[in-house]
């Protein structure tokens, strides 16, 4: 077994700050939306899903600073040319290879932690829909205040349908999040490497110069 | 007198103006967002008590607002006898402009309605437009001495509302009468009153009315609304109240008669040409339909706007509801008012409400009710989703354009629920595989 540094301590605090806050946001927004009572009051949900809101815009802030200083946003959330090839590889493990016991056709390193899929799912999420919701979460948390930029949005119900759609799509990715997550090496391979912040490969099997002979034989 | 000077009255006034300074504690800044929340460099009724909400909320007490009524006149052109009241109070023809110089620190130059600073005094000429001069009351039936007018006067024509008003706290502590609420001599009723207006009039005495509500989250957004009495009177019938409402450089105001007339085909009035089929109630297309034809002729500053109005008012105003501060008894589908909306439309005289079918709202394109959603209403409930497939033909394809933004719930719905499956058939797989 080889240990393969993925994440740093920074990343991994972010991380799970951001999962809590997600966490709180949907409880909380589904009481406001679906009208569930999850929390006790009605206002305690509005309170929470507010503040909880801006914790996340400040999460995001420190999130964009890191990756931008780091370089990390370049070397692993930049998709290029060669990612559209492996994006189609990808799927197909996922979608067959996996049954068959085919191996993973992409390994992280240090310096490409994400395969194409995660590449384009975490860049859509952090770079389109985290921004949008955030933009019109803060818009929506003083409607008086902000209320040029909402007219200049295309007005409430413009922003409102935004906030639920993205909303939405979180909600949606966190389900195929949590469940791509069990698709390590072991079910929790993944979720552990995220906490102590490396994934344990299996190390790949060196054939012997006799075994090469033999093969050459055959 | 204290404010005036003798030549604002007495000589030919060339210039004037009135000054408002706002003298607040504290040195810090107080940006212009707050005072012109629209943008469009004029400070109307309505911002103008968002400015004062705010000075209540965070400088409660340490704010004084002056003001300086300044002309400049001929000297000498002074005379003995004034000018009439109506230059100032009706025609605006001196002090016919107001300006906003500063807030503590912070320095303006914007214009503000004058109206807010000069009342405009009862005029005898058009008595006959209000509803007491329309129904033919004589100033003899009211006015039978010098003295101001009592309740007992009138109790003579609103006997039962008085019955009733009497034994409520405002009668029982006799701290207001009849016209402390109600002018008689303004040419609107009080069904024409928007939100603020009513709010304005509660206002005149419970001048805390923000800084005591301030457990309500966005307390100036919620009297944008609300009336005081949406809560403070449980038995009034509550209802959503949509206007026809446009922005000019000069700020926003709602659609008059006159205004829409000319943009009807001849012999037409507004209620018949919005309300097509003679059903008396306005559907989500009829609504639609008449909003685009007058946004074809006065552009894209034309906008919906909505209110929660007490549309049947119960004269008892003394609930004070200090245990009852559930959002969700506005934010919710069971809201009272979600089963009545009116329209309401201009008229020659007065206004006129037309019921509108319940689904309007979520029905709406989004260009049209830009200032407006509210929580609870655009949501994709039970029955809609019954009401889909059980649906047949035409009934579904009209439901279906009625959804609306509902449509939102309901594909994330679907397609939540396609994921999820997706997932369990893979894992299951998984399992199966052994992977």
């Amino acid at each position: 077994m080889t240990r393969v540094r993925l994440y740093t301590l920074s990343i991994r605090v972010w991380h799970w700050v951001n999962a809590f806050l997600i966490l709180l946001l949907i409880i909380t927004g589904i009481q406001l939306r679906a009208e569930v009572r999850i929390i006790a009051h009605y206002w305690q949900a509005v309170w929470l899903h507010k503040y909880a809101g801006f914790c996340m815009a400040g999460s995001f802030v420190f999130w964009l600073g890191y990756v931008l200083a780091s370089g990390s946003f370049r070397r692993h959330y930049l998709m290029r040319a060669r990612d559209i090839k492996g994006m189609v590889s990808q799927a197909i493990f996922y979608g067959c290879g996996i049954f068959r016991g085919q191996k993973n056709p992409f390994k992280p390193s240090p310096d490409n932690k994400f395969n194409p899929m995660q590449k384009l799912a975490y860049f859509t999420v952090m770079v389109l829909f985290t921004p949008l919701i955030l933009i019109t979460g803060v818009l929506f948390s003083d409607i008086l205040y902000f209320a040029s930029y909402i007219k200049a949005m295309g007005g409430l119900r413009v922003v409102d349908a935004l906030h639920v759609v993205v909303a939405y799509v979180f909600l949606l990715y966190l389900m195929v999040h949590l469940y791509m997550a069990t698709l390590g090496r072991t079910i929790f391979a993944h979720t552990k490497a995220m906490v102590v912040g490396y994934e344990e490969e299996e190390e790949e099997k060196i054939p012997e110069a006799s075994e090469i002979g033999s093969e050459r034989d055959s | 007198m204290k404010r005036l000077q003798c030549a604002a009255c007495h000589a030919a006034v060339t210039a004037s103006e009135i000054e408002v300074d706002i003298a607040v504690s504290g040195n810090k800044p107080i940006g212009k967002f707050k005072v012109d929340r629209d943008g469009n460099g004029i400070i109307d009724a309505k911002e103008w008590s968002f400015v004062q909400a705010f000075l209540e909320q965070h400088h409660k007490g340490g704010y004084q607002i002056n003001k300086s009524f300044t002309v400049t006149a001929d000297v000498h052109t002074v005379t003995g006898k004034p000018v009439a009241c109506a230059s100032c109070h009706i025609d605006r023809k001196i002090f016919g402009r107001a300006r906003l110089k500063s807030i503590g620190p912070t320095t303006y130059d914007i214009p503000v309605d004058p109206k807010l600073f000069l009342e405009e005094i009862p005029s005898i000429a058009r008595y006959k437009e209000t509803v007491h001069g329309k129904r033919g009351v004589l100033c003899a039936d009211c006015h039978v001495s010098t003295a101001k007018i009592s309740d007992t006067v009138c109790i003579n024509c609103h006997k039962e509302l008085f019955n009733l008003y009497k034994y409520s706290d405002h009668g029982t502590k006799d701290a207001a009468q009849c016209t402390d609420c109600h002018n008689p001599h303004r040419i609107k009723s009080y069904k024409d009153l928007d939100a603020q207006e009513r709010v304005a009039i509660c206002a005149r005495c419970h001048k805390n009315y923000v800084s005591s509500h301030t457990w309500l989250p966005n307390t100036a957004l919620h009297f944008h609304y609300l009336e005081c009495t949406t809560c403070h009177s449980p038995e009034s019938q509550k209802s959503m109240v949509f206007t026809f409402r446009y922005r000019t450089p000069q700020g926003e105001s709602s659609l008059t008669y006159e205004e829409i007339k000319p943009l009807l085909p001849p012999g037409s009035d507004p209620a018949s040409s919005i309300d097509i089929n003679g059903d008396h109630i306005v559907s989500s297309y009829e609504l639609g339909n008449f909003f685009l034809q007058l946004r074809e002729r006065l552009g894209k500053q034309l906008y919906l706007d909505g209110s929660i109005l007490v549309t049947q008012v119960y004269h008892n105003f003394t609930v004070t509801r200090h245990h009852e501060k559930e959002c969700t008894a506005c934010h919710s589908k069971d809201a009272p008012f979600y089963a009545s909306m009116f329209l309401v439309v201009p008229e020659q005289e007065g206004q006129l409400y037309i019921a509108v079918k319940g689904t309007a709202l979520s029905a709406l394109p989004i260009s049209l009710a830009t200032d407006l959603t509210v929580l609870g209403e655009e949501k994709i409930r039970h029955e809609d989703i019954r009401r889909l497939f059980r649906a047949k033909g035409d009934e579904r394809s009209a439901f279906m354009r009625e959804l609306g933004l509902k449509w939102i719930d309901f594909v994330a719905v679907t397609l939540g629920i396609l994921v999820f499956c997706f997932v369990v058939l893979h894992a299951v797989l998984r399992v199966f595989t052994r992977r």
